[in-house]
């Protein structure tokens, strides 16, 4: 990674730079492929197994269908119906991502950061 | 203890609303709860501070108008501030874009008011106003979203103008609380209203029952 300024950083993949807001989320959305999402685990040391691209996809499809992330509710229950989980919790989800699931899914999954507070 | 909430979602009337919590902090503490654009009136000098009224602006809504910290003695907190003392305070009174209207317990005169044993149970958040823009949109829906987030005894009423947060393209946010059985999502409308978002559909008399049913009405 470099070009990096107090405002945003460049990631250079696929031939392309990729620009990321200051707290790695991409500036457009646009430019989002699985490939970069494993490029930008990579990076942070985030190691993307079965469950987390199954909620990075989730993630990515529920802010399509309806405009925001979804709640942590509704990724347990997604998750238990979807991969048979029936354990699946959000201490699942944390032990997936644990700086905080919903952000970090998001963000590998090249969405804005979530804006609001719970 | 909070005995009475004061959620403010506009900046106006400003005096009105300073003069309702001045007048309620005198029976106990209170908490001024700005959201949406409520949270001008931390820089409209509407509310200079008093003993035992704490002053929050809901930090979602604040960091969307504002870069720097809130003014003293203002302070930033999540929907959760709010949510954690609905169901104990004596009185909540919504300073919305209607009349503002008093929900919660029934409350007398005196300083017996507080602590007044709530008719019913549950939260009601009842949305009677279209959409005063998209960050009105949004911040209703994210009202609601925290609600379900901390899996309140919470219902949503659609009623009035407030049945536009249902239609056309926009709605689409709303669906997510159905699809996942989050809350409870109703309209006061007639059957044949086409609404985009499948809610329940309740006449007159049972949107009345709704109310009277829930321990603490808010109204956005």
């Amino acid at each position: 990674m470099d070009g990096e300024n107090s405002c945003t950083r460049v990631l250079h993949f696929g031939g392309e730079a990729i620009e990321l807001e200051p707290d790695g989320h991409l500036v457009d959305p646009g430019q989002w492929s699985e490939a970069l999402a494993a490029e930008m685990a990579r990076l942070a040391g985030q190691e993307l197994g079965e469950l987390h691209w199954w909620m990075i996809r989730f993630v990515r499809r529920h802010w399509l269908e309806y405009g925001t992330p979804p709640l942590m509710r509704a990724v347990v229950t997604a998750m238990r119906s979807d991969t048979g989980r029936e354990d699946a919790s959000s201490r699942t989800l944390y032990r997936l991502f644990p700086e905080g699931p919903i952000r970090e899914a998001c963000r590998f999954a090249g969405l804005p950061r979530p804006e609001a507070c719970i | 203890m909070i005995d009475y909430i004061a959620l403010v979602r506009t900046a106006a009337p400003a005096e009105e609303i300073r003069d309702a919590v001045a007048a309620a902090a005198r029976f106990g503490p209170a908490l001024l709860f700005a959201h949406g654009d409520g949270v001008e009136l931390a820089v409209a000098d509407a509310f200079d501070g008093r003993d035992g009224v704490e002053a929050v602006v809901c930090s979602t809504s604040w960091r969307r108008r504002h870069a720097a910290d809130p003014p003293p003695p203002w302070r930033r907190a999540s929907l959760v501030a709010l949510f954690e003392r609905l169901d104990r305070s004596g009185r909540v009174d919504c300073f919305g874009r209607g009349p503002w209207l008093c929900a919660g317990p029934a409350v007398g005169a005196g300083p017996e008011r507080a602590g007044v044993p709530a008719p019913g149970r549950g939260l009601l958040i009842e949305i009677a106003f279209a959409p005063d823009g998209p960050d009105d949109r949004t911040e209703a829906l994210e009202f609601v979203l925290a609600a379900a987030a901390l899996e309140l005894d919470a219902r949503v009423l659609f009623s009035g103008s407030g049945r536009v947060h249902l239609a056309g393209a926009d709605a689409r946010g709303w669906r997510q609380l159905v699809d996942f059985d989050l809350l409870e999502l109703a309209a006061e409308c007639p059957r044949e209203s086409g609404l985009a978002i499948p809610v329940r559909q309740l006449d007159g008399a049972a949107a009345r029952q709704w109310r009277g049913d829930a321990g603490c009405v808010v109204s956005l």
